[in-house]
């Protein structure tokens, strides 16, 4: 009997699949939404690099982004939506599968 | 990815997401606001009643309005700060505001059925002493629900305490001197406790 990993590629989502969107959805698992500031803090990585992974993430429908103001500033709240939320699953399912948890 | 790379990526994921989900609760600036005006509130209210501050029992109203208006106005300027720190839309923070404001609206309610009551004349005015004890049932249940969501050892505390001061008050009711011990109590159950929770999200 083999011990290798189920190790199949096609299941892990491209999408989510990168280090900057991994930590997004990481973040937005445990709190959501998550203003812009904040993600990028905790990501570590600049505003423009950000945009382009939420705008992937967005895409994907795996969030939403919401522009309103906090008192008069402008703020961007991102939210991850209940496809995200089961994608962010299956992913993690996949990566379980894969190192061979 | 490579697997090194990988697993790195995971690492970082995972310590991002642990880090989120253990975010401290960031009410306790507005907790501490709450129960150090209903502190102070319950103490005067208890002056009155004691004849130490010379104005009719009736205009009790208005310090428990003077509360109300103060606690929402400095509520709405502390929750506009609290809301563009990071973790506010936590889990637990989440859970701790909608319960503090279900449970201010519950007390609320509770209140202004009294007021309705009394001038449809059900009622007597040594009725509204039963609001400090429903306050610190409700406070109870949501400092308890709050322990058991966060682990934190100080909403234990609170929780234990409002149940005794639930207890006391209630035993109390008939007494003027209900709303010294109150104060006291509150102190010990509301603002020793959010004292805590500033001083963790700092």
């Amino acid at each position: 009997m083999s011990t290798e990993p189920n190790f199949d590629i096609s299941q892990v989502d491209e999408v989510i699949h990168g280090r900057i969107r991994l930590a997004v959805m990481a973040y937005l698992s445990a709190v959501s939404p998550a203003s812009f500031p904040e993600l990028t803090e905790k990501t570590g990585t600049t505003n423009g690099n950000l945009s382009t992974h939420l705008t992937k993430l967005e895409g994907a429908k795996y969030v939403e982004l919401e522009k309103g103001y906090n008192g008069k500033r402008p703020q961007t709240l991102v939210h991850m939506t209940d496809t995200g939320r089961k994608a962010w699953l299956r992913y993690l399912d996949a990566m379980r599968d894969i190192i061979g948890l | 990815m490579a697997n090194e790379t990988l697993i790195k990526d995971l690492e970082n994921a995972s310590r991002i997401a642990r880090e989120a989900e253990s975010a401290p609760l960031l009410g306790g600036s507005i907790g501490l606001m709450w129960a150090s005006l209903a502190t102070i509130a319950l103490m005067a209210h208890g002056a009155v009643l004691a004849g130490w501050i010379d104005i009719p029992v009736a205009m009790t109203g208005l310090i428990w309005a003077t509360y109300g208006i103060l606690g929402t106005i400095l509520s709405a300027l502390l929750g506009r700060r609290i809301s563009s720190k990071p973790g506010c839309h936590s889990l637990a923070n989440r859970a701790a505001e909608g319960a503090w404001v279900a449970g201010g609206m519950m007390i609320a309610t509770f209140a202004i059925s009294l007021v309705v009551a009394m001038f449809m004349g059900k009622i007597d005015v040594v009725d509204f002493n039963f609001i400090p004890p429903a306050a610190f049932a409700i406070s109870a249940v949501i400092n308890g629900m709050l322990a058991k969501l966060t682990g934190y050892g100080y909403l234990k505390f609170g929780a234990i305490m409002s149940g005794v001061a639930t207890a006391v008050t209630l035993i109390m009711v008939r007494q003027p001197e209900m709303y010294f011990v109150a104060g006291g109590l509150l102190i010990v159950s509301g603002v020793i406790p959010a004292f805590i929770e500033t001083r963790r999200a700092n």
